[in-house]
């Protein structure tokens, strides 16, 4: 199969006897927004970390781009174009929020350490470009009047943002958000699937979503994959997935043998 | 010792430009455990390398050569050694983390000092006795010895403060410091936390030892027990009661706890005893004769009790992460001055970030 510029292969990972994600195969095609959904301890978050290359997989294999990447550090794979947020923020607490995001331009950062020691004037060039960014993106956020604040000191709502604006100023083709709307209200989710929306168009992003409200998922995604146990059990447009009895059912609490 | 030699040129500068040493080992520290998060308690060993480093190069220096160029060199090797060993630790340390990390890198810096202890081209248990070989320390000559290391000694330390700096204020910088606050989240963001790790060690490795290679030159006689645990634990204390990360609290801990334990060490100056003779009370001469004592034999047993202490009760020092002018009571009295018409203070402080 190509085209598509994720592929997972029959993705397993076991912790101990429990199979948290079992056969995981999908394929996101370019420019595509595919949410991914399913009960509490479906594997949702496991996948993710399979992905980002926090997890080795027990078995299986992700293809980015056609390359697989098992086994590539972390860095490694962000800086190949996958950028993530986490289900539970995990922002530079006591770090600026500035500093949060001029962090993750830090992968490609164009002078070195002697030049940074020595003043050199690569390392002006090189700082003005990471803060030009940095602002960009705190401005597409809308959290630049924050620049200075500690990310611990944001409320909820722009913490959520910030590790979304983190995530772009990695310079992603592909961008995984694990239950961005979470504790969110109804204001603030719309706000926020509109802002996906656009950053999607605007950067020309790949994006795969982990959501558990169904509305959110419903009115962003085209396509849907959905996860219960380890294992798809439905995948199909919104519709055709909210009227599925397997996903009702999961989601009724009813146990699904797929 | 009586009161009046404290303000002896030679007594000063002693001290000076030992709290200028002191300063670079807590700073290069501070890179490590404060910045990077690493917390190591192995320091005195990168020191123990820079100095016996500089130490043999000059003893077993292979030719006749000018006393700058063996001195030159003294410092290289120094630097270089403990660079190397910082290396050599912080590669088998990546994986540890917290207890396990300060557990390994201490017993590192006590395989260094056996080491040492049993090198008998180095001196063995016996020490070192270096030579002079850039300014001769005789009656005659012992001024300039003596203003030529404090010159130095305070522009490394500036340079050390300066090298800091530069790093921590960059993307490489903050890139160490993002390893502290969250590992996972730095290395998925695309920091290569082991990279960075390494360069921490490294690079507080190479100052450390540069420390020691002055040490060596500036006391002419190095032996495996100035570089044993206590040593170790007075400058993390250092750099724990000025705040992990802070650098000017570093400093200014640095010149606190250095002269409260030459203070103890030099028994209160003899000031207690001098005042119960003075009033003449055998209870209380006996008072202060035991004061006395505990403070040059115990003054080990005071600072481990506070480093306990400060990690129980006030883990964040001085100032925390924060620089002095960084902090709400400093902005307050730069406000103040400020309004009274004088120029900002903190102006400087705040273009650095
Ligand atoms: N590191 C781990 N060690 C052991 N078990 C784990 C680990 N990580 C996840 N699991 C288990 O794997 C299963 C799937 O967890 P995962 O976090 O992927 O679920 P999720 O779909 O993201 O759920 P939620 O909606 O609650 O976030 C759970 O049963 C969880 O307990
Ligand atoms: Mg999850």
């Amino acid at each position: 199969m190509s085209g598509g510029i994720l592929e997972c292969r029959n993705l397993t990972m076991r912790f101990g006897g429990l199979v948290a994600v079992d056969r995981f195969d999908e394929t996101l095609v370019e420019g595509e927004l595919l949410g991914l959904i399913g009960p509490n301890g479906a594997g949702k978050t496991t996948v993710f970390n399979m992905i980002t290359g926090v997890y080795q997989p027990s078995s299986g294999d992700i293809f980015y781009r056609g390359g697989s990447i098992i086994g590539l550090k972390p860095h490694r794979i962000t800086a190949g174009g996958i950028a993530r947020t986490f289900q539970n923020i995990r922002l530079f607490d006591d770090l600026s929020v500035l500093d949060n995001v001029r962090l993750a331009c830090h992968h490609r950062v164009s002078y070195g350490i002697l030049d940074a020691v020595f003043r050199r004037y690569k390392f002006h060039e090189g700082e003005k470009e990471i803060l030009r960014r940095s602002t960009e993106l705190l401005e597409l956020m809308e959290l630049s009047s924050r620049s200075k604040d500690l990310a611990k000191n944001l409320p909820y709502g722009e913490q959520r943002r910030l590790e979304i604006a983190r995530a772009l100023a990695t310079g992603p083709s592909l961008l995984m958000l694990d239950e961005p709307a979470a504790g969110m209200n109804p204001q603030e989710k719309e706000d926020l699937s509109e802002l996906v929306g656009r950053i999607r168009k605007n950067l020309d992003l790949t994006v795969l979503l982990i959501e558990h409200d169904m509305a959110f998922v419903m009115g962003l995604c085209e396509r849907i994959v959905v996860l219960d146990y380890g294992k798809i059990i439905c995948r199909g447009t919104p519709k055709e997935v909210r009227t599925d009895p397997k996903v009702i059912r999961a989601y009724l609490g009813g146990s699904v043998d797929a | 010792m009586s009161f009046g030699d404290i303000f002896s040129y030679n007594f000063v500068v002693y001290h000076l430009i030992s709290v200028g040493i002191f300063a670079m080992l807590a700073l290069s520290l501070n890179l490590i455990n404060g910045y990077a998060g690493m917390f190591s308690l192995g320091h005195q060993a990168f020191w123990a390398v820079g100095a016996y480093g500089a130490g043999a190069v000059i003893v077993h220096f292979p030719f006749q050569a000018p006393g700058v160029v063996v001195f030159g060199s003294s410092l290289l090797a120094g630097i270089g050694l403990a660079a190397l060993a910082g290396f050599v630790i912080g590669v088998p340390c990546l994986r540890l983390r917290g207890d396990y990390l300060a557990i390994a890198t201490l017993g590192f810096a006590e395989i260094v000092r056996i080491l040492l202890n049993n090198f008998d081209w180095v001196g063995g248990s016996r020490g070192l006795a270096i030579p002079r070989v850039l300014i001769e320390k005789t009656p005659a000559t012992e001024v300039w010895f003596y203003l030529f290391f404090l010159v130095f000694t305070v522009a490394m330390t500036g340079l050390t403060v300066l090298v800091c700096r530069n790093l921590i204020h960059s993307s490489h910088g903050r890139a160490i410091v993002s390893i502290r606050e969250d590992e996972v989240a730095s290395e998925l963001i695309g920091v290569n936390v082991t990279y960075y790790k390494v360069v921490a060690f490294l690079i507080g490795a190479a100052f450390a030892g540069l420390a020691g290679a002055i040490h060596a030159n500036f006391f002419g006689i190095i032996s495996p027990k100035d570089f044993g645990i206590m040593p170790g634990i007075l400058i993390l204390l250092m750099v724990v009661l000025g705040g992990m990360g802070s650098m000017s609290g570093t400093l200014l801990a640095t010149v606190i706890l250095y002269f409260v334990q030459q203070i103890l060490k030099l028994k209160l100056f003899g000031l207690p005893s001098t005042i119960a003779s003075a009033i003449g009370w055998p209870p209380l001469m006996r008072l202060a004769d035991t004061m006395e004592t505990l403070a040059v034999d115990r003054w080990q047993v005071f600072f481990a009790i506070l480093l306990i202490l400060l990690m129980i009760s006030a883990p964040q020092g001085f100032f925390g992460k924060r620089e002095i002018w960084d902090t709400a009571a400093y902005k307050k009295l730069a406000g103040l001055f400020r309004s009274g018409g004088r120029g900002s203070g903190s102006a400087a402080g705040e273009g650095k970030t």
